[in-house]
């Protein structure tokens, strides 16, 4: 896009706003017309009383002159007020609109984006296209309005002299024109390093354990003040170009008006095309008066320059095709009963294939565990299912119906998602419980947080339920951070449910709390899980093992056991420990089966005396 | 709330501490400073002389058609504004180079500061806050000492200036303009108190605006996971970011009116002129000369008033920005480098804990009466309920926490004595979450030994498994990873983490196993990978699989705070106590499957 194009798309959001603008520019408008006639009109006033030695005639000017004072005021209020009124209001109309598209965007857009950038963007891009609406662009267009005047005005009363008068400003505008060539590019650069300092940080502030970990703090510093270093050359650099600009234009305005009164002067002398003292006189005031808008072009353009940079960046996100939305002609899903289906998937991320000729037949209430090696397409799979990405070939159906044939506002809700870190934000425990529900009774949030295992340790915050959690839920362990993920997806109640790597790095009885916990959460809901533990594959309706993005082989354990393929390897590898784990049990003494019983029951009574401690 | 918390940030009113302590960054610059002011005198003077000398040309010269006189006039002009010109270059170029110099400062002096935090920091200031504080409040320092310092004085002297040759010609006139500046003084005052609190609310509305949006963008997928756009956009818009905007449009209200009433003030004091001074004229005590340039004197007399109290804005701003930028740089930092520390030399990993206490800063407990003697190569596994004080066995050997009494040792070396980075070299830290940072996969593994060739990290990637399906991404060692490192799967992010552990080879390891997140044959893949890990070198593992328990040389079973049992995996199992039990629930469902599922593959087989 071109910088007028940018710029134009930039004045479409000045529409719905046109009386303010329009109040705005009278304003700024009518104030220059004051400035430039005031000083003359006080002259003839003091020219007329003078000559009519009349003491009222100078009172009622002195009053002329008030009421003058007031018409300025009145005009200053309005290009001021409005001018800002109306900046804020367009800066608020962009913030909303980029932020309702960053939540829409699709994981695939996600996945690629720094979220810094995204930050960077909403904020400092924002603000500078504010700062152009309030600052840079009336004060630029008064200054043609005043520029354009002042120029007529001149020509009318005496070309020759106009022409002189207005001779040094030519190579101002050639210089304006290189000044703004030349600040583009280096503006561009100075905000890159400031994104890639925030990015920096950013990552930084995120990876702060590993840092502390490899003892890499000087390393980072080093890196960061590299990156610090750039920014001060290039952010040098443009302050050096508009440090040469602007007082080189102060600098012309005073050409201007040596050439008006030592040409005019010489041309006055030789009577030349009628030129009066008076004339050379009025031209000298005029320039004066063109003087300061012709000053502040070089923060115009500066302004310009920076809005429109900084709009481009915002556009850009703006302009990313959602490619996860609606059909126009999408319907509403209606209540999930629990069959899902996939025909023939083929999935591929970034034309990379995935996925290829899936099909998977799921009942409601069935459990559906998934296995295969690293990087198999498990994840890609169960992300298929609420349409976080949509498949390349085949299609997914729930309950018979498309999903793509449906609305995701309508589809997503019914399906509850445990991903592999719980992101939590900073809320209290409650609205974390409840964000899938904001409007939740208390008493259902309890509810959910008792099912989830959670309602204990929850109350062992000395705040409870209204306990705030920081921005990565880091004051909470893993293990709490994943049952209050448990609850919150137990309030939508969803009929289909997604565990992705859900029982992580815990420990032995966080691990029987969680899984507790999720085994409640799965009764009688359609499950896919992608499966670590044994038991949960054992007990799942159909497991099955992916391979390089397709199905190597299905069936229930039984059946998968009894082929003595993939799955019955992967299972020798962990039947390896158990077997030597039963050994040394027998060897204990072939307490086996008492043992169990009792220290299962130990736990159960010992759970709330240490939870409680 | 991390929203109230942003917004008790907005600040206050005028600092002193802060004003004095901004401006011992200035002194670097003296020079410059120096430099700007005198360049800004000749701003000054052009500004005073360049009227008269242009009032001279016209009536001395064009009205008594004197050529030379005119030249003079004009070339006198172009003089001083060339000298203006200069000056105001010389002026902008110096104090912009301060304070370009200053912000790099700053911005290095704050990143230095956040390295040296520890952990707990990280969780009460979330990073929405830091890149505020080191990008935007520095940038607001930036324009106040690029234009205010110096502005604010010049526009001082030129007010100065102006009432000095106001009163050289006449003193009626001038105390007319001394009774409006007094007016305008007091209109100034009263409108301060009302900005203040206006743009106390603006920031305090940005500041929550940046922390929903920083909040939103990171947990984007949960938002679509839970369909709560719609929920989320309506806060912000009816909210949020209409708050803001409301609060902006309040401050702009309060400027509306003060700006125009300053020229209406103006006016008033241009009519007084006129009524005083044309009545003078009348009595012929007054030139029409003097009166008119005491007319013309009064507008030049508003502009200077007019940009100081535009300035008031500003240094409000840069008090707020200051006072937010220098209570992060003074937060305490709660480990420390003692003075006298020396440099911990080459170790073998001989760690000794001797009667160990740990409290947190609030005086509860977490650790009492730790003794433990781990003799350099060998493994420990930690094992114990979630909160019985494992990690932080583990933060104190890394010295993220410092003990409370007792004494931790290497190689008899107290870890306080030593400085902690010759400590942490020597160590290595997988964690249960692997961050990686944006870059390639080579410079995720070559973190941990940065002068490792390319050869080197591809034979750590080799050794710990990961060598193949590194090369099975798209641009292998050289595929970038994404923030996060959301284009890997966990298992694939924990065998970075190993590789580069592996490559930092350090002489003791400390690992946070995260075992369940990896799929069957990953976990073989790891299980050999630990292995090589742990060969060799002092590791303390929070164990969750159980081949690393059993394999371990150390088993020590923690419970609140204190070990209740230490030992090898056998003599653990014979003494029958809590290790036993904790074993036995860990594995008991899956034997009693695996038992009858045994029962029941001898009766597939026998059919």
């Amino acid at each position: 896009m071109s910088n007028f194009a940018v710029w134009k798309r930039l004045m479409g959001y000045m529409r719905p706003y046109w009386k303010w603008t329009s109040i705005a520019l009278f304003g700024i408008v009518g104030g220059s017309i004051l400035a430039i006639t005031i000083p003359s009109l006080l002259r003839w006033v003091i020219d007329v009383g003078v000559e009519k030695d009349d003491q009222s005639f100078m009172l009622r000017a002195g009053l002329l002159v008030v009421g003058l004072g007031l018409v300025r005021g009145f005009t200053g209020f309005c290009a001021r007020f409005f001018g800002e009124r109306l900046s804020h209001h367009i800066a608020y109309d962009v913030r909303n609109q980029l932020y309702n598209k960053v939540q829409h965007l699709h994981f695939g857009y996600h996945d690629k984006t720094q979220t810094g950038m995204l930050i960077t963007r909403a904020i400092s891009d924002v603000d500078e296209m504010q700062r152009y609406f309030a600052n840079g662009l009336l004060d630029g267009l008064s200054t043609m309005i005043l520029l354009v005047g002042v120029v007529v005005v001149m020509f009318i009363s005496s070309p020759p002299l106009a022409v002189i008068a207005l001779l040094p400003i030519v190579p101002l505008i050639f210089m304006s024109k290189s000044y703004a060539e030349r600040l583009d590019p280096q503006w561009k650069k100075v905000m890159e390093h400031v994104q890639n300092l925030s990015e920096h940080l950013q990552q930084n502030a995120v990876g702060a354990q590993v840092v502390r970990a490899f003892a890499r703090e000087k390393y980072e510093l080093k890196k960061f003040e590299e990156e610090n270093a750039k920014l001060f050359t290039d952010q040098l650099r443009s302050v050096n170009l508009w440090t040469t600009y602007m007082p080189i234009s102060n600098f012309v305005i005073a050409c201007c008006v040596a050439m008006t009164l030592f040409v005019g002067g010489l041309m006055e002398r030789s009577h030349v095309a009628g030129v009066t003292v008076g004339m050379v006189a009025a031209f000298n005031a005029y320039i004066l008066l063109i003087g300061q808008p012709v000053r502040f072009l070089g923060f115009v353009i500066l302004l310009f320059t920076q809005a429109v940079t900084s709009s481009r960046r915002v556009f850009e996100i703006m302009d990313v095709p959602i490619e996860i939305d609606d059909d126009p002609n999408a319907q509403a899903m209606p209540a999930i009963q629990g069959y899902v289906n996939f025909e023939n998937v083929s999935f591929a991320y970034d034309s990379e294939p995935v996925l290829k000729n899936i099909n998977i037949e799921a009942k409601p209430g069935q459990v559906i565990a998934l296995l295969g090696q690293t990087g198999s397409g498990k994840s890609s799979l169960i992300n298929l299912i609420p349409r976080f990405y949509d498949v390349t070939a085949g299609r997914v159906t729930i309950d018979g119906i498309d999903i793509r044939d449906v609305r995701l506002s309508t589809l997503r809700p019914q399906i509850g998602i445990v991903l592999q870190e719980s992101v939590l934000f900073s809320a209290t425990i409650r609205e974390n419980i409840a964000y899938g529900r904001p409007d939740i009774s208390m008493d259902e949030i309890i509810t959910a947080a008792k099912a989830a295992n959670a309602h204990d340790f929850i109350l062992e915050f000395p705040q409870g339920y209204e306990t705030e959690i920081g921005e990565r839920g880091v004051t909470l362990s893993g293990g709490q951070r994943q049952r209050v993920a448990i609850a919150r997806a137990l309030l939508v109640n969803p009929r289909i449910l997604i565990l992705d790597d859900s029982t992580s790095s815990v420990d032995t009885r966080t691990e029987y709390l969680i899984q507790e916990a999720l085994n409640r959460l799965m009764e009688g809901r359609t499950t896919f899980v992608i499966a670590q533990r044994l038991t949960t594959v054992q007990n799942a309706d159909q497991i099955l093992v992916l391979n390089r993005g397709e199905i190597a082989e299905r069936g229930t354990h039984h059946e998968l056991l009894a082929k003595n393929g993939l799955y019955a390897e992967i299972y020798q590898l962990q039947l390896a420990d158990q077997e030597r784990l039963k050994h040394e049990l027998m060897a204990l003494g072939g307490l086996l089966e008492r043992d169990n019983v009792r220290s299962t029951d130990k736990i159960k009574v010992r759970v709330p005396q240490m939870s409680s401690s | 709330m991390a929203l109230s918390q942003a917004a008790s940030e907005a600040g206050k009113g005028f600092d002193w501490q802060v004003t004095k302590r901004l401006f011992s960054y200035l002194k670097p610059y003296k020079k410059n400073v120096v430099i700007a002011f005198i360049s800004m005198m000749f701003v000054v003077i052009a500004n005073i002389m360049g009227p008269p000398l242009i009032g001279w040309a016209v009536d001395e010269g064009i009205r008594k058609g004197n050529m030379s006189l005119v030249g003079a006039g004009v070339f006198g002009y172009l003089m001083v504004q060339g000298l203006g010109f200069l000056g105001f270059r010389i002026q902008l170029v110096n104090m912009a180079y301060a304070g370009q110099r200053i912000i790099e400062k700053l911005r290095n002096e704050l990143f230095e500061k956040i390295q040296y935090f520890s952990m707990s920091f990280f969780s009460n200031y979330e990073t929405g806050r830091l890149i505020a504080r080191v990008i935007s409040d520095v940038s607001v320092l930036r324009e106040a000492i690029t234009f205010a310092v110096v502005g604010t004085v010049r526009e001082m002297l030129i007010l100065v200036g102006i009432l000095i040759s106001m009163s050289v010609i006449n003193l009626t006139l001038t105390g007319v303009a001394l009774v409006v500046l007094v007016v305008l003084i007091t209109i100034a005052n009263f409108w301060r108190i009302f900005a203040r609190k206006a743009y106390i609310r603006v920031r305090e509305t940005n500041a929550i605006v940046n922390a929903e949006l920083s909040e939103a963008f990171n947990g984007v997928r949960v938002t679509q996971a839970f369909a709560r756009e719609g929920y989320n956009y309506d806060r912000f818009t009816s909210k949020i970011d209409y708050n803001n905007r409301e609060a902006n449009v309040a401050a702009a209200r309060i400027s509306g009116f003060f700006f125009p009433s300053i020229e209406l003030v103006g006016g008033v004091a241009t009519g007084a002129m006129i009524y005083v001074g044309g009545t003078l004229v009348l009595k012929h005590q007054l030139s029409v000369f003097t009166l008119l340039t005491f007319v013309l004197y009064i507008d030049e007399f508003f502009f200077p008033i007019r940009m100081l109290a535009q300035r008031y804005n500003v240094f409000q701003a840069v008090m707020a920005a200051g006072d937010k930028i220098f209570t992060l740089l003074d937060t305490p930092l709660e480990i420390q480098d003692a003075p006298d520390a020396t440099e911990l030399p080459q170790i073998e990993g001989h760690v000794k804990f001797e009667n160990v206490e740990f409290r947190y800063s609030d005086g509860e407990m977490v650790l009492k009466g730790v003794n433990l003697d781990v003799p350099a190569g060998s493994t420990v596994a930690l094992v114990g309920h979630t909160g019985a004080g494992k990690s932080t066995i583990i933060k104190l050997v890394t010295r993220f926490y410092d003990i409370t009494s007792g004494s931790l040792t290497i190689d008899g070396h107290d870890v306080r004595h030593v400085t902690q980075e010759s400590l942490r070299r020597q160590m290595g830290v997988v964690l249960q979450e692997t961050h990686l940072f944006s870059g390639t996969v080579m410079e995720n593994i070559r973190y941990g030994r940065l002068d490792a060739s390319d050869e080197e990290v591809i034979d750590a990637a080799k050794a710990v498994g990961a060598h193949d399906f590194i090369m099975r991404l798209e641009n292998g060692y050289n595929t970038e990873v994404r923030e996060g490192g959301s284009l890997l799967s966990a298992g694939q992010r924990q065998l970075l983490a190993f590789a580069r552990a592996l490559l930092a080879d350090p002489r003791i390891l400390i690992l946070d196993e995260a075992t369940s997140s990896i799929d069957t044959q990953t976990e073989k893949i790891i299980q050999n990978a630990l292995e090589r890990l742990l060969k060799g070198r002092t590791s303390f593992v929070i164990a969750h699989r159980l081949s690393t328990i059993t394999n371990a040389d150390l088993i020590v079973v923690i419970n609140h705070g204190e070990i209740i049992e230490q030992g090898s995996h056998e003599a653990l199992l014979k003494q029958g106590g809590a290790y036993r039990d904790l074993y036995t629930m860990a594995y008991a469902r899956p034997l009693e499957d695996l038992k009858s599922e045994m029962a029941s593959e001898v009766t597939t087989a026998a059919d």
